[in-house]
């Protein structure tokens, strides 16, 4: 089975973010950045359907900055057989735009599946993988948590509201992955060495003129003091009136 | 939160081995850092499913070639396992590193093939460890010359004695004896090392109760009672002993100049947060109060200092030109500045470095094992003035 896997570099989730002076974006300098946590899930995940089928090859793509290759060094350390980075220094938060630029290149070969995470922890539009399986055609369940294979059959677990749904599907399809899928694997040494001798491409990334433009960025409102109402089941009455009648949230 | 030591480590080492520094530190951070604590309040070794997961990860195959399944990494890789994951806890990065600078590592170098068949792949992948048997009650620094004695019967060789401070004890498969086996030879030609199965008749185990430094680490006490080994089980020459600890040792010096440095590492972010938080006299915080100042600055000269030191023996003991004095200066310097400075570091942070949620008195307590382990300063101290007596 030929996987795709569609990944991101954000900023470490433990940065704190300061806007930059064009009030549009964030000051990068000092920020670490990393492979979006939800993406590591559907890398694991391509892995261990590679290892499963003992066939097929995992490919990482990303669209992103020259500095992106670093988080694709380390999904070839892991494990993946091939990366592209798909060049541009815009930070990119449009998930349309993205789509595209993905599918252009996906579209050149023939992938059965398309795993990415469900949503990048920057721009956190939870959009990317319904476009992506829009564009190329594919069949598309998202937020998964649990996922199985047999006989070419993928059953996908996802929560919903108060239960758990079961969704059968076949290839080719995208599915973006939960927390909860897996434990992704750390890169070794091995394969930190051998991830050098890996097929890698560079290419500028085929952004169409973006339909949307962030006019503004601020941080949420400092969080106000906490009050502590009483003790012990005697404080309930004063707590519920407060979130009723101050809250508003019962 | 962007780390001091990444950013001289990054200037230090290659590209790839800054990668493999920095799947460790995340390994260190998700595993390690948050069960400390509860690891410490309860008094814990290393757990099993830690130890799995270090073995998943390939640190215990560290240095040993990827013919007998290793990673096939180098001295340098060894002394960033060190620094990624001692930066939280000397306890947990020593299990990995004394399992391959004392346990794998001399199998490696002074190994027959057949040895190296028999327990390398085991070794590599985790699945047990070796120990190294040095230590005596009555002979820690005097080591050239061990109590314990192995006497030729038959074609086979008895054992007899105790020996203690063997780290990884409680995991270990076999453990290399360094016994007396001719009293009357030249020094360092008087002594012989043996693997010896933990599970032979007349080997017997037990943890050291009470230690207050490296406590999740497993450190025991191990008595041999006329255990019976064949020719077969000697590591190296026989009456080369000595040859074969002094090698281990140089390399097991680096690494523990590396613990320092890690223990140093952690206590320089968390000082120099903490002073610009703990605010002072008029809100301000402390880390504008110059005596505060000094020992942070003081802290990271030392540090970048000490990395640069620690990187170059690597690359020397990797040539095979690293001598003795030299591993011995960088673990004295290394162990001696962090342990001092820590110390500083706590009085600067004030109360607050009393308790073990905040990690200095951790990275104080197991600076001391440093200072004596793999060779006490004291004793090094005599090695490192040998060539300044000459002419």
């Amino acid at each position: 089975m030929e996987i795709v896997v569609c990944i991101k570099r954000v900023p470490a989730t433990d940065t704190a973010i300061k806007i930059a002076a064009d009030g549009k974006s964030i000051e990068t300098q000092g920020v670490t950045f990393e492979l979006n946590a939800y993406d590591e899930f559907a890398l694991e995940q391509a892995l261990r359907i590679k290892e499963q089928l003992n066939a097929g090859s995992v490919t990482v793509v990303t669209v992103g900055p020259k500095e992106a290759q670093k988080q694709l060094q380390d999904a070839l350390a892991r494990g993946a057989d091939k990366a592209v980075l798909l060049l541009t220094n815009e930070w990119v938060h449009d998930s349309w735009a993205c789509s595209h630029a993905l599918a252009a290149h996906i579209n050149k070969s023939k992938y059965d599946l398309l795993l990415c995470g469900r949503q990048a922890m920057d721009a956190d539009n939870n959009q990317l993988p319904s476009r992506l399986a829009a564009l190329l055609g594919f069949g598309c369940v998202t937020e998964v948590s649990k996922l199985s294979l047999a006989n070419g059959v993928f059953t996908a677990e996802r929560d919903i509201e108060g239960a758990r749904e079961v969704i059968e599907c076949k290839t080719p399809a995208v599915i973006s992955c939960n927390k909860g899928l897996n434990e992704p694997r750390y890169a070794n040494l091995k394969g930190i060495m051998a991830a050098k001798k890996k097929p890698y491409e560079e290419s500028p990334a085929a952004l169409p003129t973006s339909a949307m433009a962030i006019e503004s960025l601020t941080l949420p409102p400092a969080r106000k003091a906490g009050r502590i109402l009483g003790t012990g089941a005697a404080a309930v009455p004063a707590l519920i009136a407060a979130l009723r009648n101050e809250v508003k949230v019962l | 939160m962007a780390r001091r030591i990444d950013t001289y480590l990054q200037d230090l080492v290659a590209e790839e081995k800054f990668a493999f520094y920095e799947a460790v530190r995340e390994f260190s951070d998700a595993e390690v850092a948050p069960h400390l604590l509860d690891w410490e309040r309860k008094h814990l070794l290393v757990p099993d499913d830690c130890l799995a997961k270090m073995s998943e990860l390939g640190l215990f195959g560290l240095p040993i070639t990827t013919e007998y399944g290793g990673q096939g990494g180098d001295h340098t890789d060894l002394c960033l396992l060190g620094l990624a994951l001692g930066y939280h806890s000397q306890s947990v990065a020593i299990t990995p590193g004394a399992a391959i600078s004392l346990g794998a590592k001399p199998l490696q170098l002074c190994g027959t093939d057949a040895q190296k068949k028999a327990h390398l792949p085991d070794l590599a992948a985790g699945k047990r460890m070796f120990v190294f048997g040095l230590s005596e009650p009555g002979r820690g620094s005097d080591a050239a010359n061990p109590e314990v004695t192995a006497i030729k019967r038959g074609g086979n060789w008895v054992i007899n004695g105790e020996k203690c401070w063997s780290t990884n004890a409680r995991w270990a498969s076999h453990v290399v004896v360094h016994a007396l086996t001719n009293p009357t030879g030249p020094n360092g030609k008087r002594s012989t090392c043996f693997i010896v199965p933990m599970n032979a008749p007349g080997v017997f185990y037990q943890e050291m109760k009470g230690k207050k430094v490296w406590e999740q680490s497993s450190t025991g006490s191990i008595v041999f009672e006329n255990v019976e080994v064949p020719a077969d089980a000697i590591l190296g020459a026989e009456n080369d002993g000595f040859k074969v600890m002094v090698t281990t040792l140089n390399g097991g010096r680096l690494f523990i100049a590396s613990l320092a440095l890690a223990s140093l590492a952690f206590a320089l972010d968390k000082t120099r947060i903490y002073a610009e938080e703990r605010v002072q006299f008029d809100n301000k915080p402390i880390g504008r109060f110059q005596r505060v100042q000094d020992v942070i600055v003081d802290m990271d000269i030392a540090l970048e200092r000490g990395l640069t030191w620690l990187m170059h023996c690597c690359k020397r003991f990797e040539a095979g030109t690293l001598s003795r004095e030299q591993a011995a200066k960088v673990k004295v310097d290394c162990s001696r500045t962090a342990s001092d400075l820590v110390q500083l570091a706590m009085e600067a942070c004030g109360g607050v470095s009393c308790f073990d949620e905040f990690g200095l008195i951790r990275h104080h307590n197991d600076l001391f094992v440093t200072r004596v382990g793999e060779g006490s300063n004291f004793a090094l101290k005599d090695l490192i003035v040998r060539p300044l007596r000459q002419p």
